[in-house]
């Protein structure tokens, strides 16, 4: 059966949550004083869960960012930190192609900052029909740009090309931002080296098998805590598993003129299908740039609903990695940090998740998941080739490289 | 207010006229400042260059003979006619908006030292060392611009800071017998007549980074070399130099022990380690390339000192006598039971060099004396316990119960 996905204030939570009798267990979000704190599973009894539960789960699992948030509230630390950092104004941009029921519910999420003096831009990437355009024109405070050529990073470039302000927020049309979110992602700029802040991404449903096991496998959350990452402290080709992801992260536009633009040949749209949001991270950090992980900077993703969807998503995601991989191999010059992390994250993750599902261990994922994977990974190098042959010819270069 | 904005050259002609020219287009009114340039025994036609320009402020160019950086901004501030001086280097490009923004946070904070943001741009293609620059020089800057950061002599940085003219006289001026961490110490003499920095994040002048390899360790042995100079002057703050700690770092002394013992077999592996960089580099492998600098740094600044002291005798007397030199410092007791603002404020009028915490007679945690640093306030204080001092602070409290009305079922952290 499902999970019910809750989202819990500490300080008064409901005695117990109703309604929930299509669901046998429920994944709730604590939040502490509306910043996220710490997740739990607690079981549905009767449709119903009792604030007992939570309470018991929660203090079996309490962790540092929950008693970091109380201090920080007993210190009033957040009020200093933006009063020595007046908040920049921002662009949001979504990058959208032909998913008109999930950008509505996104863009209905975001339309608030725009009365507190932000930018909210739609990129409308290489649209079969018409429908993204007639919904934007339902909302006049967005700004519609169309970028006619196939691919999520052309649509990001475009977008860091043509925004008004620094800072340019990125939430994907299948997320759900959550209130504060852009607020949560700026705080974090007052560090001029930071080039880059990412969220937590949690799930917006767990309705179906598939999605609950996208979110064991492959979860976005990255964890409670607040990191600070740059090239002393993580490999900046495995930033992929600790970082975050392109799903909620926000940029300065200096990144174009100081790390590059995001590689064309990358991501959704291309015959890499993903990859591109990794492979700016990686480049921000061995450029000597921070990326900050920012857990109070929440917003919630449809994960795929059916199982197809789910193997082929993890298809696409093995491609990308080791596309992004071939690049950074043949582009950045990085041969031995590629094949060094390609042997970590095989022998340390790949291999244990094939082991363990062919075991069918609890909390596993179906094999083929993890060989769609496995497959994917090994099809990565061409596939980066075959794309970057695709730009160039598009661009009328000779050079693949 | 009137400005003077003192730019001290040594044979840079375009980038100290690319400085004079961003200057032309400033959003403070041209009329209320003036610029002076120092060709400090410039070779190169820096002069012929800076007359030709037409500026729409003031230009006054002198020449002197080469005497250094300190001799060369004493000169300028000599000269100066303005209220406000603000010190440039050549290598700087300021934005429109700097001198603007070093009046205003002069206004915000009177009597304060304003020490501008100067971000480091690279021309051409990225290699490990200009990230290396730029993560060191970024980490600087990032550092003070943390709320509640205790302010140190070394921050004081020359390339872009400016200071009323009259505490500038007042305290002497640079130190000409310095010619490298001259900043650094007239920012020492500053700190210890209690005068407060502050960094300016919008007054942006960017840096534009010439350095390369063998410049950047040159630059280590002469720091080396103005260490102890800054000891001999300064005999309080030895226990901070790094010519006291960077022998407990395990390439640290081997450094320390090629240098001072084997000082024909140290020149060896340190040519033949300069050269290995490039081969690290070519293979990706980052940290190992970052590892070996490291350690090429600590051996030049190693020969720095060696030059100036000679034998190992000689440093440990001159270690020794810093450490008669080190008092503990003024220290306080607070009890935070008393409230935070309550004891903020305390602080604040009494600033303290060391502060040792308690909470409800219960000791939390000690905010150590350290030579050559501001005084304490209560912005420190916040910060010391928002960070190192959380988890002592949050089990003080916890059993104290502050927290108790949040509802947390009485839980507490160590249980």
């Amino acid at each position: 059966m499902a999970t019910a996905v809750l989202d819990i204030e500490f300080e008064n939570p409901p005695d117990k949550i109703t309604g929930l009798e299509r669901y046998s267990r429920a994944l709730v979000l604590i939040r502490l004083n509306g910043r996220p704190v710490g997740k739990v599973f607690v079981p549905v009894t009767d449709g119903c869960v009792w604030r007992s539960e939570i309470h018991e789960a929660l203090m079996s699992s309490v962790d540092w960012p929950f008693w970091e948030s109380l201090l920080h509230s007993y210190l009033k630390w957040d009020e200093m930190r933006r009063k020595n950092f007046p908040l920049p104004r921002a662009t949001v941009a979504v990058c959208t192609r032909d998913r008109t029921e999930d950008l509505k519910r996104c863009i209905e999420a975001l339309i608030d900052i725009v009365d507190e003096g932000h930018e909210l831009v739609v990129v409308d990437n290489c649209p079969s029909t018409d429908a993204t355009y007639r919904l934007i024109q339902g909302y006049r405070k967005i700004r519609y740009i169309r970028e006619d050529r196939a691919g999520l990073n052309v649509a990001r470039n475009r977008a860091l090309r043509e925004t008004r302000y620094e800072i340019v927020a990125f939430c994907d049309d299948d997320a759900v931002a959550d209130r504060g979110w852009l607020q949560a992602l700026l705080l974090n700029f007052d560090d001029p080296r930071v080039m880059c802040v990412t969220g937590l991404t949690m799930p917006l449903e767990l309705e179906t098998e598939a999605q609950e096991w996208f979110e064991q496998y492959s979860s976005f959350g990255k964890g409670f805590r607040r990191m600070v990452f740059d090239s002393s402290n993580i490999n900046p080709l495995a930033a992929g598993s600790r970082v975050g992801a392109g799903v909620n992260m926000a940029l300065r536009r200096s990144v174009l003129k100081c790390v590059g633009p995001f590689d064309e040949a990358l991501d959704a749209g291309t015959p890499t299908f993903s990859g591109g949001d990794t492979e700016m991270f990686s480049r921000i950090l061995a450029y000597g740039y921070r990326i900050v992980y920012e857990p109070a900077a929440l917003s919630w993703h449809r994960h795929r609903r059916t199982l197809e969807e789910l193997v082929k998503t993890m298809y696409g995601y093995g491609v990308g990695v080791y596309a992004f991989w071939t690049r950074s191999a043949l582009v950045e010059g990085e041969f031995v940090n590629v094949i060094r992390a390609a042997w970590n994250w095989f022998f340390r993750y790949q291999l244990r998740h094939l082991v363990r599902s062919f075991l069918r261990r609890p909390g596993s994922v179906p094999p083929e998941v993890v060989l769609a994977e496995l497959k994917g990974c090994a099809m990565g190098p061409w596939a980066y080739l075959r794309s970057r042959r695709a730009l160039n010819s598009r661009n009328g270069k000779k050079r693949v490289l | 207010m009137k400005v003077t904005v003192v730019i001290p050259t040594h044979n840079r002609s375009a980038l100290v006229v690319k400085n004079v020219s961003s200057l032309c287009n400033q959003s403070y009114s041209s009329a209320d400042f003036e610029v002076i340039v120092v060709a400090d025994g410039c070779m190169d036609d820096t002069v012929d260059a800076l007359r030709k320009l037409s500026t729409p402020f003031s230009l006054t160019v002198v020449e002197q003979p080469w005497g250094g950086p300190a001799v060369a901004r004493n000169r300028g501030a000599a000269l100066a006619k303005g209220d406000l001086l603000i010190f440039l280097d050549d290598d700087i490009e300021p934005t429109q908006t700097l001198v603007e923004a070093h009046v205003r946070a002069h206004r915000l904070k009177p009597g304060h030292v304003v020490i501008g943001y100067c971000p480091p741009v690279f021309r051409g293609k990225k290699g490990f060392f200009s990230i290396c620059m730029l993560v060191s020089w970024e980490n600087t800057f990032s550092a003070m611009h943390r709320i509640g950061y205790r302010y140190t002599y070394r921050d004081l940085l020359s390339g872009n800071f400016s200071i009323e003219s009259a505490l500038f006289s007042r305290i002497g001026g640079f130190d000409p017998a310095f010619w490298c961490q001259e900043d650094g110490e007239l920012g020492l003499r500053l700190i210890k007549s209690g005068i407060p920095f502050f960094f300016a994040s919008d007054a942006v002048g960017y840096h534009h980074e010439t350095s390369d390899l063998n410049r950047s360790l040159k630059r280590k042995y002469e720091e080396g070399r103005a260490d102890v100079l800054m000891g001999y002057r300064h005999p309080d703050v030895i226990s901070v130099l790094p010519l006291c700690r960077l022998r407990l770092w395990l390439l640290g002394y081997i450094a320390y022990v090629l240098v001072f013992r084997w000082p024909k077999t140290g020149k060896v592996v340190s040519f033949l380690l300069k050269h290995m960089l490039y081969f690290m580099e070519k293979l990706g492998l980052r940290y190992r390339w970052q590892r070996i600098l490291g350690f090429l740094n600590t051996y030049w600044y190693w020969c720095g000192v060696a030059e100036e002291l000679g034998t190992e005798q000689a440093l440990e007397g001159f270690l020794k006598s810093g450490l008669s030199k080190t008092g503990s410092g003024s220290e306080v007791e607070i009890d935070l039971v008393e409230g935070l603002d309550v004891v903020g404020e305390k602080l604040d009028m009494v600033r303290p060099e060391a502060v040792s915490i308690y909470y409800r007679g219960r000791f939390v945690g000690r905010i150590p004396h350290e030579p050559g640093a501001e005084r304490l306030g209560s912005i420190h204080l916040r910060s010391v316990l928002a960070g190192e001092l959380a988890w002592p602070f949050l089990r003080a409290i916890m059993v104290d119960g502050v927290l108790g009305g949040l509802g947390y079922g009485g839980k507490k952290p160590f249980e």
